[in-house]
C-alpha cells in the first residue's frame, strides 16, 4: 500500500511532550503530540491542531542550536522539536521526497541535545549517589574511631551486665554448656594477650544461629548444636563469633545505632555518661547487623584461631556448603544474619590453602585493638 | 540565527515588519551548595560577595538564552523594548527570579532611511 509515493507502514500510536505557538502568536502552547498513521495531532478535543508531514518546514538554525522548530506551510502552526524520539517518528511519515539535507542536521542537533540531557542527568544522580555514600561512610569511620575510644573495661561490664539480665534464658552448666566452653577456652588460649574475659553460654532458642555481646560474651543457639556434626565445625563458628569481639564489630554496632550524636561525643568526651547511653541502645544484641567486609574478616580470624587450635579447618567450609543449601530451612536462619557468599567461601579457602602452607602466627592486626 | 536584541523600540537603521507579541525568559536560582557556603562566608565581611554575583550573572545569562530561544521559536529575528526584573522568592533560602521580557518583531534593513543613507 502506498500514499503520494511513500510506503505506508502501521505504526503503534505514539506521543510526545511538546509545544507549540499558532499562527501569529508568542504564546507557547504546552500539550501532547500524537503520530497517528500519517498525521501529527497536536492536543485532544476541540483545541486539537492537526500537521500535513506533506508540508512540513524544518529550521534548524537555533540561536543555542537547541531545539528543531518544524512549521507547517499550510496551517501556519510551529511545532518545536525538543525530543530525538519525535524527531525520529516524523520522520518516518514524511514523504521521501521532502526529505533534505536540513533534516539530517536536525537529527544531528536532536542528538547533541539528548546527550546534554543525559549528563545533566548523570550528574544529578552521580552528586547524589556521592553525598549520600560520604555520609554513610563518614558515619562509618565516626563509629569506628568511637569504638576505639572505649576503655575495654567497660565492655567487659556490658557483657557481665548482659549476662546477668538474661542469666535465666542462658544454659551455662550443662553437658553442651561445658563442651562449647572447652572448644571456645581453646580457640581464646591461641588469642595470645587479651583485655576480654570470654564467656561461653548456650540460648535454648531452635534457630540456627550464634552472636556475640561486646566484652566476651558468646551466645550459641541451641539449634545450632542440633546441626553441627563435630567439634571442628562448632570451633569454626565459635571463632568467627570470638574474631567479631576482638574485631569489636559488635561495639561498632551498638555505637553506630546509638546514632552518630553519641559517638561524636564519646570522641570528644568520653565519659561514663555516654556510656550509660550506650548500655540503654545495647538490648538486642542478636540482631546486630554486621557489613559484609566485617564478616570476611571474623570468618578469617575464626579460620586462623581454628587452625592453630588444632580443629580441621575443613569443617568450616563444610558447615558453609551446608548453610547454603536449602534442604533445611532452618539453616536459612543463620544464612540471613550471616549473608554467605561465594567470595566469603573462596577466601576462607584461600586463608586455608595459605595457613597450611605457611605456619603464620595470628597476625597482630587483625585481632589486635587499640586501647 | 541572529537574533538583535535591544532596549529601546526600535532598530536604528531597520525597519519592524511584523509584530509577534511578548517573548519572555524566566529563571529562578538559588546558590549551588558551594557557591552558598563561600557566600555566607564573605558576606561576614562584606564587600563584593563573588560567589552570589556568580550565581546572579548565571541566572541572568540563562534567562537571556530563554527569551532568545522563544524568539526563535516564533520566527522573530530581533527583540524591541528588552527589560530585565528580578526579585526574591522564599525568603532566607535565597532564591532569586530573573525574568526578562521584550516585544519580538522581524526586521529587515531599511535601504532609505538605514545605515546606507552615511554612504
Amino acid at each position: 500500500m502506498e500514499f503520494l509515493g511513500t510506503p505506508v507502514i502501521e505504526f503503534a500510536m505514539s506521543s510526545f511532550k511538546v509545544r507549540y505557538y499558532e499562527q501569529g502568536s508568542a504564546e507557547p502552547h504546552n500539550t501532547r503530540a500524537f503520530i497517528e498513521g500519517l498525521k501529527i495531532r497536536l492536543g485532544k478535543g476541540q483545541s486539537q491542531r492537526t500537521m500535513n508531514p506533506g508540508e512540513l518546514v524544518l529550521d534548524v538554525d537555533g540561536p543555542m542550536r537547541k531545539v528543531v522548530r518544524i512549521t507547517d506551510k499550510s496551517s501556519g502552526l510551529v511545532l518545536v522539536c525538543e525530543n530525538p524520539k519525535l524527531l525520529d517518528a516524523i520522520v518516518k511519515i514524511i514523504p521521501r521526497k521532502e526529505m533534505s539535507a536540513q533534516w539530517d542536521e536536525a537529527k544531528k542537533i536532536m542528538a547533541a541535545t539528548s546527550a546534554r540531557i543525559f549528563f545533566q542527568r548523570m550528574s544529578v544522580v552521580t552528586a547524589i549517589a556521592l553525598l549520600s555514600v560520604s555520609a554513610i561512610k563518614s558515619v562509618d569511620i565516626v563509629t569506628a574511631i568511637a569504638a576505639n575510644h572505649i576503655n575495654p573495661q567497660w565492655e567487659s561490664y556490658m557483657a557481665e551486665q548482659y549476662l546477668k539480665d538474661k542469666s535465666e534464658h542462658f544454659d551455662r552448666t550443662s553437658k553442651d554448656a561445658k563442651r562449647v566452653n572447652k572448644i571456645g577456652q581453646r580457640l581464646v588460649a591461641k588469642l595470645g594477650k587479651t583485655p576480654y574475659h570470654f564467656n561461653f553460654v548456650i540460648s535454648p532458642r531452635q534457630d540456627v544461629n550464634a552472636y556475640a555481646v561486646p566484652g566476651g560474651a558468646v551466645v550459641i543457639f541451641k539449634g545450632l548444636l542440633k546441626q553441627v556434626k563435630n567439634d571442628d565445625e562448632l570451633a569454626g563458628v565459635i571463632g568467627h563469633e570470638i574474631a567479631h569481639v576482638v574485631h569489636r564489630d559488635s561495639l561498632k554496632q551498638i555505637v553506630h545505632n546509638a546514632g552518630i550524636g553519641i559517638g561524636l561525643e564519646i570522641i570528644t568526651a568520653g565519659r561514663a555518661q555516654q556510656f550509660q547511653v550506650l548500655l540503654g541502645s545495647a538490648k538486642n544484641m542478636d540482631q546486630l547487623k554486621y557489613s559484609r567486609d566485617e564478616e570476611t574478616a571474623a570468618d578469617l580470624t575464626g579460620v586462623e584461631l581454628a587452625m592453630q587450635a588444632g580443629y580441621s579447618p575443613d569443617a568450616v567450609t563444610a558447615l558453609f556448603d551446608r548453610v547454603f543449601s536449602p534442604k533445611d530451612s532452618k539453616l536459612l536462619a543463620f544464612a540471613s544474619d550471616h549473608p554467605m557468599t561465594e567470595e566469603r567461601i573462596a577466601a576462607i579457602r584461600k586463608k586455608i590453602s595459605e595457613m597450611k602452607h605457611s605456619k603464620a602466627k595470628i597476625s597482630r592486626s587483625n585481632v589486635g585493638h587499640t586501647i | 540565527m541572529n537574533i538583535n536584541v535591544t532596549s529601546a523600540n526600535e532598530f536604528e537603521g531597520y525597519r519592524i515588519i511584523k509584530h509577534l507579541g511578548i517573548v519572555q525568559g524566566l529563571i529562578v536560582r538559588s546558590p549551588t551548595i558551594v557557591q552558598g557556603l563561600l557566600g555566607g562566608l564573605k558576606s561576614i565581611i562584606g564587600g563584593n560577595v563573588g560567589a552570589y554575583t556568580d550565581m546572579c550573572q548565571q541566572a541572568r545569562r540563562q534567562a537571556y538564552e530563554q527569551i532568545l530561544q522563544h524568539a526563535y521559536e516564533v520566527g522573530a529575528n530581533g527583540i524591541i523594548g528588552f527589560r530585565y526584573d528580578a526579585s526574591e522568592l522564599g525568603g532566607q533560602m535565597s532564591a532569586t527570579e530573573v525574568f526578562c521580557y521584550g516585544t519580538a518583531v522581524e526586521i529587515e534593513p531599511d535601504e532609505e532611511n538605514g545605515p546606507f543613507r552615511y554612504r
